[in-house]
């Protein structure tokens, strides 16, 4: 059995795991209003359906992986697998998303990105500096003073 | 019969033309860097068009559409690595020319054959919306949760993978645009408390981590760190001379692509294939294809830039999205107040002309931009590849933020990048998702409306009319024809080992 294959039923399980959760909340939430029962009208009608239709093909997809032998499976386009740098560099995004809520947007940006830039190998320091320059500061000139659209800011003045 | 001409002071103000100009152009460049589609380039478009009056924002948006589908036969043919899945087909014949220093030649049968595959689908769409539209007059609440239904299950069913993932993912796509408050009776759905969820999940910002953050992060994971050199070229457009023969490949494919391009879910890349293999079949060089024939360059070049327009079709006359691309469009225009639907035509006929307008002057300025484009694409590419990619994941935490001005909202965007990155590795198809989460809203509207009409009786749908007799005839056919097929596979091979 392939890395290649191992991702794809990890991916499927994991999926068809999400649905069953939400459909598993659908049925023990309650029934968030009545609606026009006469219609069989209920805000959880949809929402139940489409879980059952999610989690059910998820199960299809899973059994059929788990059925496909490796030897079927040579010839499909095998999709790189994560190295421990795209971890970090998701794991920096999400860290800097989330700052940007506490901390508005140029100071967990001015931090954040050369991090960004060492992780995904930009050593040159012209370049970098070039970058960093652009993508903090610059962007935040250009869409908060500019463009006149609003970032988070962390001091109501908006200076940061 | 008096016709308002006001559109076209729209499309022709001086913010609507530099909106062309500006997002053709970045339109080339993106579209041109490999790995920078146009989904992306929508992307990372979309914040700047928040504060824009809606037909400059549009034809910002257009631009870039139109740009990138063109800029992606530039790095194919120079460099053999093509920019956007469009401009596959483009590298087959494309490169083989550069290697034979005929770079400029093929960037100009490119360039030439783009604009006229763009400016025929204009007069497509043109033609063939309005009619189309009228025709969706006639559709009630069932058609329209049928036309769906539809959709989805078409673009599940060509979408790369398996369709049993595609719709899986469609689903999903459905279900998560329901999260939120429920419309009709006002109580909330799988919130779980949180104050955030209740306005429900933003659809820009789930796209923009579906599509731009996930691509940056599968793009880092390839760790191509280096840039390719690009030896100076310029674009030699054809002489008219040389169109002697060429001219029924150039007008076949074009229209090949207008007709693929009006069907949910195949797009460009589909077109330029079937129109090169077409083009393969009636050229009398077919020996010389894949060797560098201009042929074939015409032929994937007009078939994609032709998707362009038909492929609006379905999104002005019916509100349906054929693809991520006018997904993404369809999502501005809801952004700048417009809703989507089958009466899209009627209650903004003005935005509707114009568009027409603005898709034919982009084709246009697309013919001009390309030759000093062309000669900066050098330098451009000297832009290692991962300073591109954080700058598309900067870009796209702004584009997030500034749509509702929720900070939260980025946060999502990453978690959807993060999802994205993980779907793409197990093999799952990302448009049907994305075309759920645009049409749910509408989706359950109209299921909702027509359970009303119809006593609760969903079994009556098919016979509700004749039109969503066929509709649901043909959802039926394509779920079960892809099982059938994988049946009889199995059969004949199971026959074959005994």
């Amino acid at each position: 059995m392939t890395q290649t294959r191992y991702a794809r039923i990890g991916t499927s399980a994991v999926f068809t795991l999400i649905g069953m959760v939400f459909l598993v909340a659908a049925y023990s939430g309650g029934g968030a209003g009545a609606g026009n029962l006469a219609a069989g009208d209920t805000p959880n009608a949809l929402p139940r359906i489409l879980l059952m239709i999610w989690v059910g093909l998820g199960i299809v997809d899973l059994f059929r992986l788990s059925f496909t032998s490796a030897a079927e499976k040579k010839g499909e386009d095998d999709a790189e697998l994560p190295g421990t740098a795209i971890l970090g560099v998701m794991v920096l995004a999400l860290v800097l998303a989330i700052a940007i809520v506490f901390a508005g947007y140029l100071v967990p940006v001015l931090i954040i990105l050369p991090l960004l830039l060492y992780l995904t190998g930009t050593r040159t320091p012209f370049a970098f500096v070039l970058s960093y320059l652009l993508m903090g500061p610059a962007l935040w000139f250009l869409f908060h003073h500019l463009l006149g659209i609003r970032l988070p800011i962390l001091l109501s003045g908006g200076l940061l | 019969m008096t016709i308002d001409l006001a559109f076209l002071a729209e499309a022709f103000s001086p913010w609507t033309l530099l909106a062309i100009v500006f997002g053709t152009v970045l339109g080339v460049v993106i579209g041109a860097l490999p790995g920078l589609g146009s989904v992306v380039g929508l992307s990372i478009c979309l914040p700047f068009t928040f504060g824009m009056e809606t037909v400059p924002s549009l034809a910002l948006l257009l631009g870039v559409y139109c740009g990138s589908v063109y800029g992606g036969s530039i790095s194919a043919i120079l460099i053999n690595s093509p920019g956007t899945p469009q401009s596959a087909a483009t590298m087959l014949d494309g490169y083989p020319m550069a290697e034979r220093g005929e770079a400029g030649q093929a960037l100009g049968w490119a360039t030439a054959a783009s604009v006229v595959g763009g400016l025929l689908s204009c007069i497509v769409l043109i033609l063939a919306a309005p009619q189309l539209a009228r025709f969706a007059t006639r559709f009630g609440s069932v058609e329209v949760f049928g036309l769906i239904l539809l959709a989805l299950t078409c673009i599940a069913a060509v979408s790369k993978g398996s369709m049993v993932k595609g719709l899986a993912m469609g689903a999903a796509g459905l279900f998560v645009a329901l999260i939120g408050t429920d419309p009709v009776t006002g109580a909330a759905r799988f919130t779980f408390g949180i104050e955030f969820l209740t306005a429900g999940l933003d659809l820009i910002s789930v796209v923009i981590g579906l599509f731009a953050l996930s691509e940056a992060f599968s793009r880092l994971a390839l760790r191509r760190m280096g840039a390719p050199t690009v030896a100076n070229a310029r674009v030699m457009l054809p002489a008219l001379r040389a169109w002697k023969g060429r001219v029924v490949n150039l007008f076949r494919s074009s229209f090949i692509g207008c007709l693929i391009g009006a069907l949910p879910g195949t797009g460009a890349a589909t077109a330029a294939f079937i129109s090169y293999a077409s083009a393969k079949q009636a050229s009398p060089r077919r020996d010389d294809f894949g060797k560098g024939e201009p042929d074939g360059l015409i032929a994937a070049e007009s078939a994609n830039n032709a998707v362009t327009g038909s492929a609006m079709i379905p999104t002005l006359a019916l509100g349906i999205p054929g693809d991520v691309v006018t997904a993404i469009l369809l999502s501005a225009m809801v952004v700048h107040g417009i809703t989507p639907g089958v009466r899209l035509m009627t209650e903004h006929l003005d935005v509707v002309n114009a568009i027409f307008v603005v898709l034919i002057i982009v084709n246009i300025v697309m013919l001009v931009v390309a030759f000093p484009i062309v000669r900066a694409f050098g330098r451009i590419l000297s832009v290692p590849e991962p300073i591109i990619m954080v700058g598309v994941i900067v870009f796209s935490l702004i584009g997030a933020i500034t749509v509702r001005g929720n900070a939260l909202d980025g946060v999502v965007a990453v978690l959807f990048g993060i999802i994205g990155y993980a779907l793409r590795i197990g093999g799952f198809p990302l448009a049907p998702f994305v075309i759920g989460l645009v049409l749910g809203p509408q989706f359950e509207q109209n299921l909702r409306r027509g359970l009303l009409l119809n006593e609760g009786d969903i079994l009556s749908f098919p016979t509700a009319s004749w039109i969503s007799a066929v509709i649901f005839t043909t959802v039926a056919l394509l779920v079960i024809a892809n099982p059938l097929k994988a049946l009889m596979t199995f059969g004949r091979n199971r026959q074959k080992q005994s």
